[in-house]
């Protein structure tokens, strides 16, 4: 799994691609933790990913929880079959979802 | 509450869903009798909470008194275990064995499962040490000397708890219950027993497939689950299929350490069309929805309902109102009600233990209920079915063969669940 990241004042663009799972969403999860102080408005770019499994949708489901406290989240890029997955779970609910 | 907050599942207990469990632990060697009577009194002391009798209030309330009378220990009997009569010096608890075996009949309602298995490890602990003339480290066990822990007896309150919403919903959409086979097992007289398998399975083989397939004991337990059903059900007849998975949030309301059965259910739906799925994608499905649902906001709203309910039935008058009235406020009944019930709360330490018994099963009420207990490197699970044909357990077999997981069979049994009975008016 690829991830770049790009700040603009408080706006933090995560992109990642690749396949987001046990081994490689602990990555995404420590940027979580660590670098979203202080941003307000986070994209999560998931042009490129193939892939997530039950522990990418975990960190999702955190990066969306700390967003609602301090701004805002969108997920885009989504693909066909990631897609299909936040919309059996119920993740589309609470997610704001553009799809690829 | 005005009562005991053990006490409140009693008003929905009944001769066919008892809220009863009746642990079977299958020892190394033939129980000594004299050697268990002298364990099981001297373990019981340490857990004073579940010494209760059942005190009924004028007022048709139901409550929880201090039993210092000894919990019974005898042959297995050929009829049901009263609990809460004389039979059993009133308690809400009784033992009994058989050859190798050695039966917990327990009121759930005292005790959630991580609560009882402190009592069952004390128990057997004192036992072995009697039978055997051995010393065993106590690590991990409350042993009659062991003082009781900060928080043991703790209950939530409502009150003091944080008011923070859960993201995402629980979808209560219909899906399917297997409605005939519970209406035949009420319809049949005299009451006859449904029945439970005894299955082993290898922790190591187990959890490398689950591993491989983004998956816990729980998530394939429960899509294994789901293809069993699709397999014995028409698509028109289960349009979709709900799972619902125990979660033991004491940690979630401040009790980490309560013996206090604080259990929710984690719903997870699946339409019929994942029947197409591989096991990995429905495990994913199952994971996520799981890790949605463990929000601990889900579970201080779970335990606020179930207050509100308990202190509802304070209100109401008279006991068969009272019954009424838990049973339609049950936490057990109110949609999102589920097709099947995986019951698995992690790894139990059995120390020193594990030398000496061979198999733990857990027996429960309810239909298309699985029962997951560890012991040394095994899984045993315990599928309890109501169908006649055993048709649920027959194709949750075959769904484990197909991807291969290797399974070892005991057998089914009659469940021979006890059940409570309250006394009368005082």
């Amino acid at each position: 799994m690829t991830i770049k990241k790009k700040k603009e004042g408080s706006a933090m663009v995560i992109s990642v691609s690749g396949q987001m799972d046990t081994v490689t969403a602990p990555e995404l999860d420590k940027i979580v933790d660590t670098e979203l102080d202080g941003i307000t408005d986070l994209t999560l770019d998931f042009d490129g990913l193939t892939y997530s499994s039950s522990a990418g949708l975990r960190v999702i489901l955190k990066a969306q929880k700390k967003m609602n406290r301090q701004g805002k989240m969108k997920v885009i890029h989504v693909s066909r079959e990631i897609m299909e997955l936040l919309d059996v779970t119920g993740f589309v609910d609470f997610l704001t979802v553009e799809p690829a | 509450m005005k009562q005991n907050p053990d006490s409140y599942l009693l008003y929905e207990a009944n001769k066919f869903i008892t809220y009863n469990i009746r642990l079977k632990i299958v020892m190394t060697d033939s129980v000594k009798a004299d050697a268990l009577e002298r364990a099981v009194q001297t373990a019981f002391r340490r857990f004073p909470y579940y010494a209760k009798e059942i005190k009924l209030g004028k007022d048709g309330s139901i409550d929880l008194i201090p039993n210092e009378r000894p919990l019974k220990v005898e042959p297995v009997k050929a009829s049901h275990t009263r609990l809460g009569t004389g039979e059993v010096n009133y308690h809400l608890c009784s033992i009994e064995y058989d050859g190798d075996t050695i039966w917990f009949n327990m009121y759930h309602g005292l005790c959630g499962g991580c609560g009882v298995m402190f009592w069952i490890k004390s128990t057997l602990y004192h036992y072995v040490q009697e039978a055997y003339g051995v010393t065993l480290a106590a690590d991990g066990i409350k042993t009659a000397d062991t003082p009781f822990a900060p928080g043991e007896d703790a209950y939530p309150d409502p009150a003091a708890l944080p008011d923070d919403p859960p993201m995402g919903n629980v979808k209560k959409d219909m899906c399917y219950i297997p409605a005939m086979d519970y209406a035949l097992q009420i319809l049949r007289t005299p009451r006859k027993d449904c029945r439970y398998f005894e299955l082993e399975l290898e922790t190591g083989d187990f959890m490398k497939y689950a591993r491989s397939n983004d998956g816990s004991p729980n998530s394939i337990l429960a899509a294994l689950m789901f293809r069993a059903i699709c397999k014995v059900t028409s698509p028109s007849v289960a349009k979709a299929i709900r799972g619902n998975i125990l979660c033991n949030y004491r940690a979630d309301v401040g009790c980490p350490e309560t013996y206090h059965d604080l259990i929710r259910l984690l719903s997870v739906y699946y339409p019929r069309e994942l029947e197409s799925k591989d096991i990995e994608y429905l495990s994913t499905v199952t994971r996520s929805l799981m890790y949605l649902q463990m929000q601990p906001e889900f579970s201080v709203e779970s335990f606020r309902s179930t207050f509100k309910s308990k202190s509802g039935t304070d209100d109401v008058t008279g006991l068969m109102r009272k019954k009424l009235y838990a049973i339609s406020h049950s936490s057990f009944t109110k949609p999102p009600v589920g097709s099947f019930l995986i019951s698995y709360v992690g790894k139990e330490n059995w120390g020193e233990l594990e030398n000496y018994v061979s198999r733990i099963h857990c027996i429960t009420d309810g239909h298309l209920m699985v029962e997951v207990n560890t012991l040394r490197d095994k899984f045993y699970l315990t599928f309890m079915e109501m169908n006649p044909k055993n048709k649920f357990y027959n194709a949750f077999c075959e769904s484990m063969r197909e991807v291969g997981i290797r399974y070892r069979e005991f057998g089914g049994y009659d469940r021979n669940l006890a059940y409570s009975v309250l006394p009368k008016k005082s």
